[in-house]
């Protein structure tokens, strides 16, 4: 039971206010006792329960909108009222701790996988893993957005992979490529980028559960998502590691041997268009 | 007793009277890059930029070299007892730097407690244990920031029974007390005036004008019992008025129109805070 007025402290009003209005069950019915009534001065018209319930819906309203804004495929996907049913239990096991609401989703795609419910088959991807790859998909569009970029350093990296054919055959394999800030390198298991597209595109397809790869990065303050095929993504994240050139295309053949051919026949095709989508902030020898 | 302030024109901490300006939001980014719109003045919210790297910062970026930029923050969280977050305050310096902000504001309010936040503006009960807390708080801000801050009054939806102090009451001695300015939300003077049956006029009357800055304007929603500071509606003309009555007690200070949910096009918006000349016209007619 709660003190009369002058001997509660600041520190236990607001703590009890809060308590109050992040109460998933809703403002207790307590706030209209006669212990608690003074606490809060009510009207004829307006106790004070209906008062803090302004606070009570309001605090679910912003969330939820904010997690609506950072995860808006996400809702497509699942339905407004499943994604309520998702965001309510995520907000109750992860409660918004940081001064700025662009934090508040951060954790979601690991709070899906888990508390997914238990697998029928180690091998193959389910529903879970789709909401998981999907919402880590978004995520990844958000942190690319509001992050660090390169458009603050024109001409951090050659804009072209031919500047670089004078070098010797050495000198080429020791090259060493520092990427973008806003270079993400992502594997999912279902197709999730191209179900995000059929959703943008108002298409109610059925995901695909097979893996895909993807780079997301930045080019003018534009986001911009990029598939990769196996052997160009784990090229990339042995570059993105800090493996030379020479390295990352020798690890690149020994796990796709049947891939080698290809690898350089396209090698420089590949990093033109690489280089001219700004993976890169430096190419070093 | 506090006494019935007089007009006042030359205080202000030494802030300019900037105008009428629009708070800048986001779905209006492309309207104003193409169009560089004749606005006085925009207002930011602080915690919208103070992280970005990317185009919400470049945006800004753009307006601040060719505008007056006023940062106003949703999460100083200045009535909290939780301890003030020096992390949040060096962005909040350095952005204000940055942008080279003609001052900084927040609100009269606290947002979460130990170690929680609620992302709203949740009132303090208004007594002399919270106004030495809120004091002590907002020097140790000022003297971080090195500028006066200037804090807004909260619409409301609780009082406390722990409150001995009336909200203007309360304003006028913190702002005795630390020197800091004043925000005047004129619609959430009529929201909570309305919510917890006072007298809007008397409130307007009585806060001390030579520490106002500001002035917020902004549409709320109506419900049976109550009103909702929803920002999402055209300022109602009996705001206006009390707008009216702030403009002649102050002389005229930087007015902005808050616009928050359903944003309708930017020329809308900014004809809309536009609106305070003619309702200066209009409704001037007090006996001050």
């Amino acid at each position: 039971m709660l003190a009369k007025t002058g001997e509660r402290s600041l520190l236990r009003l607001e703590s009890w206010m809060l308590a109050a209005i992040t109460s998933p069950q809703g403002v207790p019915e307590r706030v209209n006792s006669r212990e608690e009534r003074p606490f809060i001065h009510e009207t004829n018209t307006w106790d004070a329960r209906s008062r803090m319930e302004v606070y009570w819906s309001a605090f679910r309203i912003r969330l939820q909108e904010c997690m609506a804004v950072d995860y808006p495929t996400f809702k497509l996907a699942v339905g407004d009222e499943l994604f309520e049913n998702f965001v309510a239990e995520y907000l109750e096991a992860h409660p918004p701790q940081s001064y700025t609401l662009g934090r508040l989703g951060m954790k979601f795609p690991d709070f899906l996988s888990a508390s997914r419910p238990r697998r029928e088959s180690a091998d193959t991807p389910d529903w879970a893993d789709y909401l998981a790859d999907l919402a880590r998909f978004e995520l990844t569009l958000s942190e690319v957005f509001d992050g660090a970029g390169l458009e603050s350093h024109p001409g951090a990296a050659p804009s072209r992979f031919q500047d670089l054919s004078s070098l010797n055959g050495e000198e080429f394999v020791n090259l060493r490529f520092q990427v973008a800030p806003c270079l993400r390198l992502l594997t999912t298991r279902f197709a999730v980028r191209d179900h995000y597209l059929s959703l943008k595109q108002g298409r109610a397809e059925e995901p695909v559960p097979a893996s895909q790869h993807m780079a997301v990065t930045r080019v003018n303050y534009a986001v911009k998502h990029y598939e990769l095929s196996r052997v160009q993504w784990q090229l990339l994240c042995a570059l993105r590691n800090g493996d030379s050139l020479g390295a990352a295309l020798e690890q690149a053949c020994e796990a796709h041997p049947e891939a080698c051919e290809t690898i350089a026949v396209q090698l420089g095709p590949w990093f033109q268009t690489w280089t001219a989508a700004n993976f890169f902030q430096s190419i070093t020898l | 007793m506090l006494t019935l302030a007089q007009p006042a024109t030359r205080h202000r901490l030494g802030l300019p009277n900037l105008g009428l300006g629009v708070g800048l939001r986001s779905v209006h980014f492309p309207y104003i890059l193409e169009h560089y719109p004749k606005v006085d003045w925009f207002e930011v919210i602080s915690e919208n930029f103070m992280d970005s790297r990317g185009r919400p910062r470049y945006v800004l970026d753009q307006i601040a070299e060719r505008y007056p930029v006023v940062m106003h923050g949703v999460s100083l969280s200045i009535g909290s007892t939780d301890p003030l977050d020096f992390d949040y305050l060096a962005k909040l310096k350095r952005l204000a730097n940055e942008t080279k902000a003609r001052w900084v504001s927040d609100h009269l309010c606290w947002t979460g407690v130990l170690g929680l936040n609620s992302h709203d503006l949740l009132p303090i009960p208004l007594n002399d244990e919270s106004l030495a807390h809120v004091c002590h708080r907002i020097q140790i801000v000022q003297d971080f920031l090195e500028r006066p801050l200037v804090l807004e009054n909260p619409s409301t939806y609780v009082t406390f029974a722990d409150s001995t102090y009336s909200e203007w009451e309360f304003l006028s001695l913190m702002a005795l007390e630390t020197n800091c300015g004043l925000l005047l939300d004129v619609n959430n003077v009529y929201v909570s005036s309305v919510n917890h049956e006072f007298d809007a006029e008397d409130y307007i009357r009585h806060v001390p004008h030579d520490r106002i800055v500001q002035l917020h304007l902004a549409g709320h929603s109506t419900f049976p019992t109550h009103l909702i500071d929803t920002h999402d509606h055209p300022v109602i003309d009996q705001v206006w008025e009390l707008y009216a009555l702030a403009h002649q007690l102050t002389g005229g200070v930087s007015t902005l129109l808050e616009w928050d949910a359903e944003i309708p096009p930017f020329p809308v918006v900014h004809a809309e805070v536009l609106k305070a000349r003619e309702a200066v016209r209009t409704f001037s007619i007090f006996d001050l």
